[in-house]
């Protein structure tokens, strides 16, 4: 896949996987990772990239005796995810007719 | 490589560019390689998975250039509405501009033609007695007559130089927002 349409793809799981949760770096790392194989140093320009964006916004908690950032999705965030799943089917019917 | 061997190049690394917020991207790895062993992996692996220094950085360096071709873009659109604004108000001050020279020449025209009038009713109901009363008579009907003839240029002025002032007082106000915003 070419790595433009691979780090859209990307940002979109990331939105995906605080879309119950709150989460921190490694374990949205770990999530993405069941899916496809994506190293830690992809990750952070991205979170940096959709905060920016405010699709998605930041806090830092106790754990465990330090200071852990968490990630939370914004009502632009679930925006987008929304838009995604349109641009999906949209995908989908050319694929479609690709793979026919 | 330990975890304070990898923080202490990368912050060396960092620390080269200015754009980057250094202490940010230190607090990721560190989180991120703490979150690591406590979940049972080994730090050496973990971090040796994370790539090396010089690929962090380009990758950083690449996010830093979107986001600043972003923030162009935004800028851009706070111009366009900013050229809205300034074209309303451009019109509006142009607007009373004119609505005043009209008005203002208006008069000056009427009291021109007053005046020639009045020249022209001293002609026909007294005879002057020398030839003074008639050049005191031509004087005032010339001040009419100019009178009427500026009237008349202003308005015609106005209308004929329409884009050009328009534009000057549009960039007038350009000006005067992009000091503001500097």
């Amino acid at each position: 896949m070419d790595s433009q349409q691979k780090k859209g793809l990307l940002e979109l799981m990331v939105l995906a996987s605080l879309k119950y949760d709150d989460s921190y770096g490694y374990s949205i790392n770990q999530d993405i990772n069941k899916f496809t194989e994506v190293s830690e140093s992809t990750l952070y320009p991205i979170l940096r990239r959709l905060e920016k964006q405010d699709l998605l916004e930041t806090y830092q908690t106790i754990y465990n005796s330090r200071v852990r950032k968490y990630y939370r999705i914004t009502r632009e965030g679930i925006k987008k995810l929304r838009q995604s799943e349109q641009d999906f089917l949209e995908v989908k019917i050319i694929y479609d007719y690709i793979l026919r | 490589m330990k975890r304070r061997e990898f923080l202490r190049n990368l912050k060396t690394e960092l620390k080269k560019r200015r754009d980057i917020e250094v202490e940010e991207v230190l607090f990721y790895y560190d989180e991120l390689i703490q979150d690591a062993i406590d979940s049972g992996e080994t730090e050496e692996i973990f971090i040796a998975n994370l790539g090396s220094v010089e690929d962090i950085l380009r990758r950083l360096v690449d996010e830093e250039e979107f986001i600043i071709s972003v923030k162009k873009k935004n800028d851009k659109v706070v111009r366009e509405v900013l050229d809205k604004t300034v074209k309303i108000i451009g019109y509006f001050v142009y607007g009373i501009v004119a609505f005043t020279l009209v008005v203002v020449s208006f008069s000056v025209f009427m009291s021109g033609l007053g005046v020639v009038g009045l020249a022209i009713f001293r002609l026909i109901t007294t005879t002057p007695v020398d030839s003074y009363g008639y050049f005191a008579i031509l004087g005032i009907a010339l001040i009419g007559l100019s009178l009427l003839v500026l009237g008349i240029a202003v308005v015609k002025w106005l209308f004929n130089n329409l884009t050009a002032s328009l534009l000057v007082i549009f960039r007038n106000i350009n000006n005067f927002f992009n000091r503001k915003g500097k």
